[in-house]
């Protein structure tokens, strides 16, 4: 799976937990503070075009 | 990389992997190594460099997804695998083709008419099986890339930002999102692949 180069870091945090049974105790936070962030929308990963860098490894 | 968060919604992309049936139930198996995503709880990345957490902009760890289901299919979506949609968040590692995360756990999954598991070859039992075990929406694709058939890019990209908008008021129960959802899976499978 060639996903290309990095282009930025970020922080997602989902107000609603993507797990099925949709309890948010069960999901695991990241280390941040507890402060929630309306982020633009839904967001789908989408990709600038540029070909190239080798894929690295990954689970 | 700030502490306030950059997103409230999970990023959506899609993803591969192999199916193992275990006596509990089927597992998605990592297709690069032999980790299992767990039912019902979130799968979370491990760095054997350290990253803490994972992934960092500057390695190579963490749980990948591709932005463009057509590229996945071309590159990773061979025979016995199990394609899906997958919510991802926590730290993220933003690519020019997908992401790699901290967190994730599927939100739709295609069993492909060639998806086996062992030596048998998974039908409509398969799909409820797997379904049951990790309880996000289980569609047996019409076809494969061997047969010919392929994914629409744009209504990929419907499915994977319905999976995401609708995720509230499909976890509320709210039939209109659970039917936007299914319409665009509909969408996708019927009209595309």
């Amino acid at each position: 799976m060639n996903i290309d180069r990095p282009v930025r870091e970020l922080l997602v945090e989902p107000v609603v937990s993507p797990l099925p049974d949709g309890d948010p105790a069960d999901m695991p936070r990241s280390d941040g503070p507890d402060v929630r962030v309306p982020g633009p929308g839904p967001v789908v990963a989408r990709r600038p075009d540029d070909p190239g860098a080798p894929s690295p490894a990954r689970v | 990389m700030t502490s306030v968060p950059d997103l409230a919604e999970p990023v959506a992309a899609w993803r591969v992997w192999n199916l193992v049936e275990t006596p509990d139930g089927p597992l998605l198996v990592s297709p690069v190594r032999p980790v299992f995503w767990p039912p019902r709880r979130s799968m979370t990345a491990t760095c054997h460099r350290g990253c803490a957490p994972p992934p960092s902009l500057r390695c190579r760890c963490g749980l990948y997804a591709m932005d463009e289901l057509p590229r996945l299919y071309r590159e990773s979506a061979g025979a016995g695998r199990v394609v899906g949609c997958t919510a991802l968040w926590g730290r993220v590692v933003e690519h020019a083709h997908g992401v790699r995360a901290q967190f994730a756990y599927p939100l739709l999954l295609f069993l492909l008419p060639e998806t086996r598991s062992g030596s048998r070859t998974l039908g409509s039992g398969g799909a409820r099986r797997l379904k049951q075990h990790y309880r996000v929406p289980v569609v047996v694709a019409p076809g494969s890339s061997a047969d010919g058939y392929f994914p629409d890019d744009r209504l990929a990209g419907a499915v994977a930002e319905e999976a995401v908008r609708g995720l509230a008021g499909r976890r509320a129960g709210d039939h209109t999102a659970h039917a936007r959802f299914a319409d665009a899976v509909e969408d996708l499978v019927g009209r595309s692949w």
